[in-house]
């Protein structure tokens, strides 16, 4: 058996040195049985004669011996290729459209799928990541999870989870300053505790990991590299065990380096220990735990010892109505970038579903066309069987090249969709490797045979004799139609919903892009500096750090005002809870908090409303007084004035003693939009209460505001050199314009926006390349009846419009068909949309006119042909 | 001249594995030997030799090589496999039942019926 497959083998692969053997046994034979007759006594030339005619025909046998040895199918197949091949390249409208449009298709699926895969469906690099795990919360009323947990919880889940293998970290990481043999820089850090390589089954390269006595408040202060970080600040010195670096000014010994190519949970230069605890950051959930199942733990039992340990929890560590759990660690990190993924994922199978139609389309076209040539090859005796192997060849030469095309179009089009999605967090490893291109591959394949297919069996229940005395005199209409105008109607109906959904999303970005701003954003500069340094952990070290850098700011020629503010405009800014004076703890609610210094509200150009604006004399050891925006004033001081009021936030009391105008800001809490104008207590950072100061700087890093009449250049350099003269050794993490700072609040949105708009146009361009080759194979079918038409009298407008009618027609159907299936793609939308309907007008009016400007244009075109129908020329060739 | 008798797949099949029992031979030479083993009755005819040759090595019965013929000449020479010698007993066995069932049949008489 073994040898026969390697005979058969060894035969495909030396095709030539086949047949030359095979040949020259053949020919031997001849001559053999010539050289007999000869030797018989019969003249050379009849010999010869007689030999071949005994032997028959040459060509016959060699076809039985190919066919003998099981060679013959793939001869078939190279005639089925070279033909295949010819006809597209005698067609070469067809072949262009059709290749064009699966290389549009598969490459705009190629693109997405791989930052999908990478994203969501790529097992995580770790041994065995099945077996990973976090532990979530779950809302037991609408089962919503959330994986943040705080430092009781943690405590809880280490002391009684049996059978899993558990650390806590942070889930997101810190920018902060690090000086490192000499040189300063801003890194990321994230804290994990003891056990955390470990759990993940990551093992640093050099040295180790956390121990539990470093883990816990005031152990050492150690810290694990990346590998990057140590290529980069130590030049890969296997000594670097041992050496010192400052982080956020304190010293750190060094402990482990990670492996090349590590990924933690969130992209971080360094760690550091988490050292949980239950109060500080503890108190809130501001952890998360990462849970590695033994070998002998199932998920549900892992679910139900959770749980149990959940239910011993106090409410107020576990919110009521909430239980503990554990999801998948993949799941858990993806939670909030899977859905707006996969719903554009959706997107993009859609436009390939339009392309598909149009291919499904194109092919019975063509096939129709082939009607004549496929009966006349049948009639000759060609048998069904080889005329849809001769189909199916064709279809996968298509999809072969479509397919290959695809890819290089999806390998040009995901760095430009990286481009747009890293800023969202997206941060993965998206490559078009061998899992993608195999999947689009198979997608290609699936994509022609399937619709390919359908012409095939469609073309082999024809009749010979039917077809034949079809093709000469096709008149109009017939029921042959109605599959192809179903494909169309199709596909205008999927262009409408993603229309639809484009035009939508751009309104939702429109909206929140005019959200007013509440200051002026030109000529405005915002540096941020990371002050979590054990210099800056008090209010009277950052009141002389920005009194020091503002002066010199303001003396820099150019400069009209600087200020320095916790929250720039269209940050998110610290949320805190606050009583009004007076009230008990229960009725607190939440605020926001920004401490500020310099002249923040004239730098911004804020409007004083009421009162008065912080003033240099509102300083530490002076009494604590504070502003407030307007949203905060009408929200919690309704009825009545605000200043004068007092309230108690940050551990400490307030006077209110004036109201500003509202500033954008990115939501920080609550449902609402994106970005918009928060409640916001405004305080002097000198009167922060210190133990607040050391909190905030762990999470938010402050910015010098300038505004320069000369430009933003002149404002960026003032504010470098005021930094560097009041502190060399604090780097900028960030110097931007705040208009830059306003773009990237709604990357989001302007991602999806953009992504949902060109996937419309592109439907839309095929939609319409489908409905100008429906109109266009109709008038070629129509000829003959149209010749006859304007012999007898009918004006070519006439005839224009009965060609042009069933095209609309077939659009209108679509736009029907469309707009019934539009509601349910905008219930996908809900939590996407801001400060629109769904069913407003504007949209409306967007779509329908979008639509009939392409349906008009790929009804007409193609009937254009019509005006040059010559009826006599028409009639005669009959 | 012989008589051209025509010959099912089968028997061609036991035919040119008895001839190259006898020892490795050409296709040409095959032809010939059949011939000749009949005694000059069976000519096969020559555009059903190759395709059987083709058949039988494909399924394991034959092997092929190339090699020199006695004139010289390089020629593919075929050979009896074991699983040839094996199939060439089985066919012959078949045939020598087959004959003997239709010489019993053809031998009947009006009153055994």
């Amino acid at each position: 058996m073994l040898s026969r497959l390697t005979a058969s083998l060894r035969l495909i692969v030396d095709r030539l040195g086949f047949e030359r053997s095979l040949d020259r046994e053949l020919r031997d034979h001849l001559e053999s049985r010539q050289a007999d007759l000869v030797a018989a006594g019969v003249e050379p030339a009849e010999a010869r004669r007689r030999a071949r005619h005994e032997f028959g025909s040459v060509e016959a046998v060699k076809e039985e011996c190919r066919e003998a040895t099981g060679v013959a199918w793939l001869h078939a197949l190279g005639r089925d290729l070279r033909y295949g091949l010819r006809q597209l390249r005698r067609n070469p409208a067809f072949t262009t459209v059709a290749l064009a449009t699966l290389a549009l298709t598969i490459g705009a699926n190629t693109a997405l799928y791989s930052l999908v895969d990478a994203a969501l469906f790529r097992p995580l690099p770790y041994p065995e990541p099945e077996r990973l795990g976090q532990v979530v919360r779950t809302v037991v009323d609408d089962g919503e999870t959330m994986p943040s947990v705080d430092g009781r919880t943690w405590e809880a889940v280490r002391d009684a989870g049996k059978g899993l293998q558990l650390a806590a970290f942070s889930d997101w990481t810190t920018g902060v300053n690090l000086v490192a043999g000499g040189a300063a820089s801003h890194v990321e850090q994230q804290k994990v505790s003891a056990g955390f390589f470990a759990a993940l089954g990551a093992p640093p390269a050099l040295g180790r990991g956390f121990s539990a006595e470093e883990d816990v408040p005031g152990g050492a202060a150690v810290t694990v590299l990346s590998h990057d970080l140590w290529q980069g600040s130590f030049a890969g010195d296997p000594r670097v065990l041992g050496d010192r670096v400052l982080l956020r000014g304190e010293p750190y010994e060094v402990i482990g380096v990670m492996p090349p190519g590590f990924r933690s949970t969130s992209p971080a230069d360094l760690w550091t220990p988490l050292r949980p605890s239950t109060d500080g950051e503890g108190s809130g959930t501001n952890y998360a735990i990462l849970a590695r199942l033994d070998d002998d733990t199932s998920w549900p039992e892992a679910k139900s010892r959770l749980a149990g340990v959940g239910r011993t929890l106090l409410p107020e560590n576990l919110d009521g109505a909430t239980e503990l759990g554990i999801a998948p660690l993949q799941n858990a990190q993806s939670q909030y970038v899977r859905r707006p993924l996969l719903l554009l994922w959706g997107a993009v199978i859609a436009v390939l579903l339009v392309g598909c139609l149009n291919l499904a389309s194109l092919l019975l076209a063509r096939t129709a066309a082939r009607g004549h040539e496929m009966a006349v090859r049948q009639a000759l005796g060609g048998g069904r069987g080889p005329l849809l192997r001769q189909l199916l060849t064709e279809g996968v030469v298509l999809a072969v090249c479509g397919g290959a095309l695809g890819i290089l179009v999806g390998s040009l089009l995901l760095p430009l969709l990286l481009r747009f999605a890293t800023p969202l967090g997206y941060d993965v490893d998206a490559t078009i490797d061998l899992r993608v291109m195999t999947a689009m591959g198979l997608l290609s394949l699936a994509t022609v045979l399937v619709f390919g297919l359908y012409p095939a069996w469609k073309l082999s229940r024809m009749s010979v004799r039917q077809v034949i005395a079809d093709s000469g005199r096709t008149v109009a209409g017939g029921s042959r139609h109605w599959p192809r105008r179903l494909l169309v109607v199709a596909e205008v109906a999927l262009s409408v919903v993603l229309l639809v959904t484009g035009t939508l999303l751009a309104r939702s970005l429109s909206h929140l892009q005019q959200v007013d701003p509440g200051f002026e954003p030109a000529g405005l500069v915002a540096a941020t500096v990371s002050l979590q340094d054990a210099r800056y952990d008090t209010a009277a070290e950052i009141e002389q750090l920005f009194r020091q850098s503002l002066e010199r700011i303001d003396a820099a020629p150019g400069v009209e005002a600087a200020a320095v503010s916790l929250s720039a405009p269209y940050e998110r800014p610290l949320n805190t809870p606050f009583v009004k004076a007076g009230d008990p703890p229960e009725e607190r609610q939440l605020t926001n908090l920004v401490y500020v210094a310099g002249d923040f509200v004239d730098t911004l150009g804020l409007p004083l409303l009421a009162g008065r604006d912080l003033r240099p004399t509102d300083r530490r050891g002076t009494p604590r007084v504070a502003l407030v925006n307007r949203t905060f004033g009408e929200r919690y001081f309704a009825d009545g004035p605000v200043v004068g009021q007092r309230i108690a936030a940050a551990d400490a009391e307030w006077e209110i003693v004036g109201v500003v105008g509202d500033v954008v800001q990115r939501t920080s809490f609550g449902d609402g939009e994106p970005v918009s104008h928060p409640p916001v207590v405004y305080v002097a950072a000198g009167q922060m209460p210190d133990a607040y100061v050391a909190l905030v700087h762990g999470w938010f890093a402050p910015s010098w505001l300038v505004r320069a009449g000369g430009g933003t250049g002149i404002a960026a350099q003032a504010v470098r050199d005021g930094l560097r003269a009041a502190d060399p050794t604090l780097p900028i993490s960030r110097l931007a314009e705040v208009s830059e700072v306003a773009d990237g609040s709604l990357v989001e949105q302007r991602f999806q926006a953009w992504l949902m708009a060109c996937l419309a146009l592109l439907a839309l361009v095929l939609a319409g390349v489908g409905l100008a080759g429906l109109v266009a194979s109709g008038v070629s079918e129509r000829r003959r009846e149209l010749g006859i038409r304007l012999t007898l009298g009918a004006t070519r407008g006439q005839a224009l419009a009965s060609a042009v009618l069933p095209g609309l027609a077939v659009a209108a159907a679509g736009l029907a068909a469309g707009a019934l299936a539009a509601p349910l793609a905008v219930g996908l939308l809900r939590g996407l949309l801001w400060g629109i309907s769904a069913s407003e007008p504007q949209t409306v009016a967007v779509v329908a006119l979008a639509l009939l400007a392409v349906a008009g244009t790929a009804s007409l075109l193609p009937a254009l042909k019509i005006v040059s129908i010559d009826p006599a020329t028409t009639l005669r060739r009959e | 001249m012989a008589d051209t008798t025509d010959l099912l797949q089968g028997t061609l099949d036991l035919l040119i594995l008895k001839a190259v029992s006898l020892g490795p031979l050409h296709g040409y030479g095959i032809l010939l030997r059949i011939q000749q083993m009949s005694g000059d009755v069976l000519e096969v005819r020559q555009g059903s030799l190759y395709p059987a040759l083709y058949r039988l090595v494909s399924g394991g019965f034959l092997a092929s090589k190339w090699g020199r013929s006695d004139n010289g000449r390089r020629a593919r020479f075929y050979r009896l496999t074991p699983r040839g010698e094996r199939q060439l007993v089985s066919e012959r066995e078949r045939w020598d039942r087959l004959a003997g069932a239709v010489t019993a049949a053809i031998r009947t008489r009006p009153e055994e019926v």
